[in-house]
């Protein structure tokens, strides 16, 4: 009589046995039927996709070649001699020039020059400000609230709200509190600081950093609490008996554990930030006198307030062009960086 | 192991980020691009001709069939219940024609047609404003009514007013008929006036100086009020003063004379002695009724869209509110106008239908249903003669207006134009520029466009 144990292995046996047969007719003999049905598996995604996301991209990415003409739906290559060869690259040549260096930096000073370098010098300014402080602020408070706190779900719940919010909603009410009527300035015109933060030139790209920052932090902060649950504690035990102090501890043990979550936040906090376009909207319409116009803001006026599709689309183009450049060095950091075992 | 990096960045590598980068870096922008992949159908339906409509258009009535016409206007209240009212009643008395209306809010409503024009679904009939309409007429996108509307029997197309015709009329056919207009004028509390001791500035140099009597003695915030990008006030003080936008023949740009630079100067240096302040920024009110209203300012440069909020809300400063145009010394009367036509689309399957609902819209009958609501002034000369203005003050001031009022439309690129304009205007108001270096800065960026 068969013990129970027995059972099992020749169950498992049997098992093996029927899954090596399966495997070697589909690496030995690959029939027209298996190829079929995997095809069948893949044909809706693939379908969806080009339909839904390469189409349209490959079709943006001809008509910025063209001059389109938005009323009868049909375009002309937009020709221009570039190096003395006739290219239909008119869009691209009139986004980019003239280069910044042609007029002394003028256009990265002021937008009455070219509004496209001026539109990547705010959008740089607001990537260089908003990526760094975002990735540390949401690291620290995640670090905070990971710990034993009287009240943690609450502070987590507080510092996620803003993500939840609408970019129009955080807009209006950015713009409510930094006017120069506005509440922030209702605490400080008894000191003789009230100023229109929202209205000004000088300040207005900065209070757009404050929004960013506002409802980045929180984000990361969620991402960073998920790597940190993945941190052995058996990591910080050793650290511990090594002599590891706190700081020691986030630094040798904390910080590399969450190598691919800085990857991650790092990647979608650069494409967001390059991508920045509803707050400034609702913020500031692009305004006051340009100042907070990003690349998206940009494309979205010259495709909807000026019609010229051709030419936004050309800009698209360049900032997807910029994208992918992060996002590739990105990659190759990380694959530098990365250890199999 | 370790896993060697072998070739430099592997494929998978380049793949990844290729994917990240074309799905996240183009996921905010494939919208505006994609959008408008499909282009309009150009086929258009000769007059009278009927088509099968693939669309809610159905054919032009004459075999029993039913007509749906799509028609588009903004407007919220009190605009939207006379326009629905009179498309009721124009389908009421219409056998064979049912109308589908649709409202959009006005500061979405132009990108909202340009992209229904993309997809080939653009209403039969809609709003246009003038300072769009040539860039819709030079891309054929619009149904010439003017030579069916003159020969229409009851239709009095001769009435309509010449100057507000001519923004929708290209190459000598009419695409648009205006169905109302406004001047700009300045709106002053003669009531502040008198406080102040002051009678109606008439020169800019006066407007100077009973804003600062006004300044002294009244508690108002400010004396006036204009736009961080002042659409309503700028052109007109340029105009004025003799200056203009384009040379006469409109191939080059003149913003940057010094006529223009003076008037930037003027309006400047009302803005930097605090005797006019920015709506929405030194003024919580974007607009003047909600800033004249309480007394927060005493004037302001507007027309005739605040005249029924002004009587609704604010009735003692609606009494006390009176028009006038200052000029400088020496200057010529001028002033800038708005005006916004009915219009149909060249693609529509009803064409015919499209034109009567457009008389019907726009006939005296029509017309004076809505401006007798006192929002806005009749673009028909009869209607503007008639005793409904003798009580009505700030109307018929506008009124006196309409002969020395342009529309701000200076062809294909007036978006552009506009946009370049208003927003060195901002970086002038705003301090971060020299009306000098903006006016000259817009005229070469203008110039650039042409």
């Amino acid at each position: 009589m068969s013990t129970p144990d027995g059972s099992v292995r020749a169950s498992f046996r049997r098992a093996g046995s029927a899954l090596r047969s399966t495997a070697s007719r589909v690496v030995d003999r690959p029939s027209e039927e298996n190829n079929l049905a995997g095809i069948l598996f893949v044909v809706p995604n693939v379908v969806v996709f080009s339909v839904f996301l390469l189409g349209p991209i490959l079709y943006a990415f001809v008509l910025s070649f063209q001059e389109w003409n938005l009323f009868l739906g049909t375009g002309e290559p937009a020709w221009t001699e570039l190096f003395g060869v006739s290219l239909p690259v008119a869009n691209y040549v009139d986004i980019l020039q003239p280069w910044p260096w042609e007029n002394n930096w003028a256009s990265l000073r002021s937008p009455s020059f070219n509004l496209w370098w001026f539109a990547v010098r705010n959008t740089v300014l607001y990537t260089a400000v908003v990526v760094p402080v975002q990735i540390v602020g949401g690291f620290l408070v995640a670090l905070a609230l990971d710990g034993r706190i009287r009240g943690k779900k609450v502070y987590r719940a507080a510092y996620f709200l803003p993500v939840m919010l609408s970019a129009a909603a955080s807009g209006v009410i950015w713009r409510w509190v930094l006017s120069k009527n506005g509440v922030l300035n209702e605490f400080l015109r008894p000191v003789g600081l009230a100023y229109g933060w929202a209205n000004s030139p000088d300040t207005a790209l900065g209070a757009l950093m404050l929004i960013g920052l506002w409802g980045g932090i929180g984000f990361n902060m969620i991402l960073y609490l998920a790597g940190l649950q993945n941190i052995p504690d058996e990591l910080y035990e050793a650290a511990r008996i090594d002599g590891a102090d706190g700081l020691n501890r986030i630094r040798h043990v904390t910080w590399p554990n969450l190598r691919n979550t800085h990857f991650f936040v790092t990647v979608l906090a650069i494409i967001g930030t390059f991508q920045v376009f509803g707050i400034a909207l609702a913020f500031a319409e692009g305004g006051p006198a340009r100042a907070t116009t990003t690349i998206v803001v940009l494309i979205y006026e010259t495709a909807f307030a000026r019609s010229s599709f051709g030419r936004a689309t050309a800009m698209a183009f360049l900032l997807f062009a910029v994208v992918f450049v992060f996002s590739y060095y990105r990659y190759r950091i990380e694959q530098q960086e990365e250890v199999g075992y | 192991m370790v896993d060697t990096n072998r070739s430099g960045p592997s494929r998978r590598a380049l793949v990844k980020s290729l994917g990240v980068g074309t799905a996240l870096g183009l996921a905010g922008c494939s919208g505006g691009g994609g959008g408008s992949s499909e282009g309009a159908d150009t086929d258009t339906t000769a007059g009278g001709e009927s088509t099968a409509a693939d669309g809610s258009s159905g054919t032009d009535s004459g075999s029993g069939e039913t007509t749906t016409l799509n028609v588009a206007s903004w407007g919220e209240g009190l605009e939207r219940e006379i326009v629905e009212e009179i498309l009721t009643n124009y389908e009421s008395s219409k056998q064979g024609v049912e109308v589908d209306y649709q409202n959009t809010p006005n500061e979405q409503y132009s990108q909202n047609l340009q992209t229904q024009f993309a997809g080939g679904e653009e209403p039969d009939v809609f709003y246009l404003i003038a300072d769009e309409a040539p860039t819709f007429m030079r891309n054929s996108a619009l149904l010439g009514i003017g030579s069916d509307l003159r020969d229409a029997e009851e239709y009095d197309f001769e009435d309509l007013l010449d100057n507000l015709v001519e923004p929708f009329t290209y190459e000598g056919t009419v695409y648009g008929v205006p169905k109302d207009f406004t001047p700009v004028g300045l709106f002053y509390n003669s009531d502040h006036l008198d406080a102040a001791g002051v009678s109606a500035p008439t020169t800019w140099s006066e407007l100077r100086s009973v804003l600062e009597a006004i300044a002294e003695s009244t508690d108002v915030d400010y004396p006036m009020a204009v736009g961080s990008q002042p659409r309503n006030t700028l052109l007109a003080l340029v105009w004025q003063n003799g200056g203009d936008v384009l040379s006469e023949d409109g191939s080059e740009a003149v913003i940057g004379s010094p006529e223009a630079v003076e008037a930037m100067e003027f309006l400047d240096g009302l803005v930097e002695d605090d005797l006019a302040g920015i709506y929405g920024n030194d003024i919580d009110a974007t607009w003047a009724p909600p800033a004249m209203g309480p007394g927060t300012i005493s004037m302001s440069m507007t027309g005739a869209w605040s005249v029924s909020t002004l009587e609704q809300d604010y009735a003692d400063v609606y009494e006390a509110t009176e028009v006038g145009l200052p000029i400088p010394e020496g200057g010529e009367e001028a002033t800038i106008s708005f005006t916004t036509a009915w219009a149909a689309s060249a693609n529509t399957d009803a064409p015919d239908a499209s034109v009567e609902l457009i008389q019907s819209l726009t006939n005296a009958e029509g017309m004076w249903e809505w401006v007798s609501t006192g929002t806005a002034l009749p673009a028909r000369q009869s209607l503007l003669e008639r005793d409904f203005y003798d009580d009505r003050p700030l109307l018929s001031g506008l009124g006196d207006l309409a002969e020395v009022a342009h529309p701000m439309v200076f062809g294909p690129q007036t978006s552009t134009i506009l946009d370049i304009i208003m927003n060195e205007a901002e970086a002038v108001l705003t301090g971060s520029k020299s009306p000098e270096t903006a006016m000259t800065n817009a005229e070469r960026q203008i110039n650039s466009e042409l």
